[in-house]
């Protein structure tokens, strides 16, 4: 795969001028140029993508008819899709043209609780009082994704290029729940390289930890099991405080388990909790 | 947060149960808070004479993104260009923005330089594409599809998610996608030299541990009754192509909606 690759680049290269290294094969403009216009041409198929999600309005793990959706239409276009990798329902690959290099995209598609709302409109108006809504935007990277593989498909087909394209959701990032999972079950093994894109109000990109405000996590449950009694007749819990200093000077808090014992036991301690 | 802490005061439930972010800038300042958070469930329990158990239901490595891939991905951001943003996109981002208390300032005009790394590390936002970004090279690119200074993960970030901002936002989104790709589909030493900063650079010191353990499983029940509750409400509202151009068109919104004149 390796040699067709070079042999590509290199067919490519062919009207750089003799003796240059080859840096920038000269259809690459070309090319370029032809997949924004074919994205342009797609305006409507982007929109409705944007739309369709948007209205499905579904919380992380839940995303069945967001992924229904999906993964019909990349079918609809020449993609191949497994369904339910990584052992999540909702999860899923799918995958266009063969050989290297791979090249995987992957945005998110899950929303957020009680965010439900009426795009358009400039005050706080619900469609489904309540419900859950895309009040991160989560509803577009798809549309994003799938505009740019069908364009990208046409294109590599048309002009014989090598490679292939992977198309990943993310499943519950709200949760920040899946895509350990998906490195643990290897779906990453043989990709590349992977163009992820989230919602903004910027257009922009950054690299290694960006501006520095990023930061990581573990998300635990912890379950207490006792006896039921009659409130007085067991002792009470008390909530406690513990924290540590941060390496950046922040205080990074947490309240201790005892507060996790005392909800355990009764509900009347408020809970004392800083944010981290 | 308390996900179980009884049913009235007067009734000491026998069930307890919390839900916990241990949120740090790095893996091994996760790992000891995650720890730390074990031992204070434990010794709560002991305190208490419960038992308890925990479960890992989600986590994220802090991102961490390919220099080189950024780097071609800047170029393709400039050349697109942040969409034409009609008036009443804007007037619509400005009546939000007043609406929330927020500084009023429209839409974004113009694309964002590639941003620096800082030097230090302050902590804020985390993603579970951390994982990915310490696995092979990875960027995320922000695309212009919502309205500035809104809080997060709240009504507001919907407002403009299915109105001409987000339509726009996203067609360029798929053109700098589509540009990138090829990029690295025509010029193989670029895919090369990503690697060439993902195994020298960034992982040179530092080395990817899963947080998951063996037993560790998605959480796939997650969200199931919250959801179900309100999809039958939800379905009425399903967007249809078929019929409808746009989904405001479905929903008989008129564009913008605001409360009152905005200059």
């Amino acid at each position: 795969m390796k040699k067709l690759l070079v042999l590509t680049g290199f067919f490519l290269c062919g009207a750089a001028p003799r003796g240059l290294p080859a840096q920038q094969p000269a259809q690459l403009d070309a090319f370029k140029k032809e997949a924004a216009a074919e994205v342009d041409k797609l305006q409507a198929f982007t929109q409705q993508i944007v739309d369709e999600i948007f209205s499905f309005s579904e919380l992380g793990f839940q995303e069945f008819e967001t992924s229904r959706y999906l993964t019909g239409l990349l079918e609809k276009n020449g993609f191949r899709v497994e369904r339910g990798v990584a052992g999540i329902p909702t999860a899923w690959v799918a995958t266009s043209g063969s050989g290297k290099p791979v090249i995987a995209f992957i945005t998110d598609i899950d929303c957020i609780p009680r965010a439900s709302q009426k795009p358009g409109v400039a005050y706080h108006d619900p469609i489904v009082e309540g419900a859950p809504g895309h009040g991160e935007g989560h509803n577009s990277g798809m549309a994003v994704n799938l505009t740019a593989a069908l364009v990208l498909k046409r294109s590599m087909e048309e002009h014989h290029l090598a490679g292939t394209l992977k198309i990943f959701p993310g499943v519950a990032e709200e949760l920040l729940g899946t895509k350990a999972f998906y490195v643990r079950a290897g779906l990453f093994k043989d990709v590349d390289l992977v163009l992820g894109v989230h919602v903004s109000d910027r257009f922009a990109t950054s690299y290694a930890t960006g501006k520095g405000n990023g930061s990581g996590l573990v998300s635990v449950q912890y379950f207490f099991h006792g006896r039921a009694a009659h409130c007085g007749v067991r002792a009470v819990g008390r909530a406690q405080c513990a924290g540590r200093r941060g390496t950046d000077g922040h205080r990074l808090g947490l309240s201790a388990g005892a507060s996790a014992a005392a909800a355990a036991l009764t509900s009347r301690d408020p809970q004392r909790r800083r944010p981290a | 947060m308390i996900l179980n802490g009884g049913d009235q005061p007067n009734v000491v439930p026998s069930e307890g149960a919390v839900w916990y972010f241990f949120r740090e800038i790095d893996y091994p300042h996760i790992k000891e808070l995650y720890a730390l958070g074990n031992t204070m469930a434990e010794a709560a329990a002991t305190m208490t004479g419960t038992t308890v158990d925990h479960r890992l239901v989600g986590s994220a490595w802090p991102f961490f993104f390919n220099k080189v891939i950024a780097e071609v991905q800047q170029k393709n951001i400039e050349a697109v260009g942040v969409p034409k943003w009609s008036e009443a996109d804007q007037t619509l981002a400005r009546a939000l923005q007043k609406e929330i208390g927020a500084k009023v300032e429209g839409l974004k005009e113009k694309v964002e330089p590639l941003e620096e790394p800082s030097k230090e590390v302050t902590g804020g936002v985390s993603d579970d594409v951390g994982d990915i970004s310490w696995n092979l090279p990875t960027v995320y690119m922000f695309y212009p599809a919502n309205i500035p200074n809104l809080p997060g993960h709240s009504w507001p970030n919907a407002v403009a998610m299915a109105t001409p901002i987000a339509h726009k936002g996203s067609t360029a989104g798929a053109k700098v996608q589509a540009m990138t790709a090829l990029d690295f589909l025509l010029r193989p030493e670029l895919v090369q030299q990503a690697w060439d900063y993902f195994r020298n650079v960034q992982t040179k010191d530092v080395h990817y541990e899963s947080f998951l353990g063996p037993d560790d499983r998605p959480a796939i029940e997650m969200n199931k009754e919250k959801m179900e509750k309100f999809v039958p409400d939800l379905k009425k509202y399903y967007y249809d192509p078929s019929r409808y151009k746009t989904y405001l068109e479905q929903m008989g919104i008129r564009y913008p909606t605001v409360k009152s004149a905005t200059p």
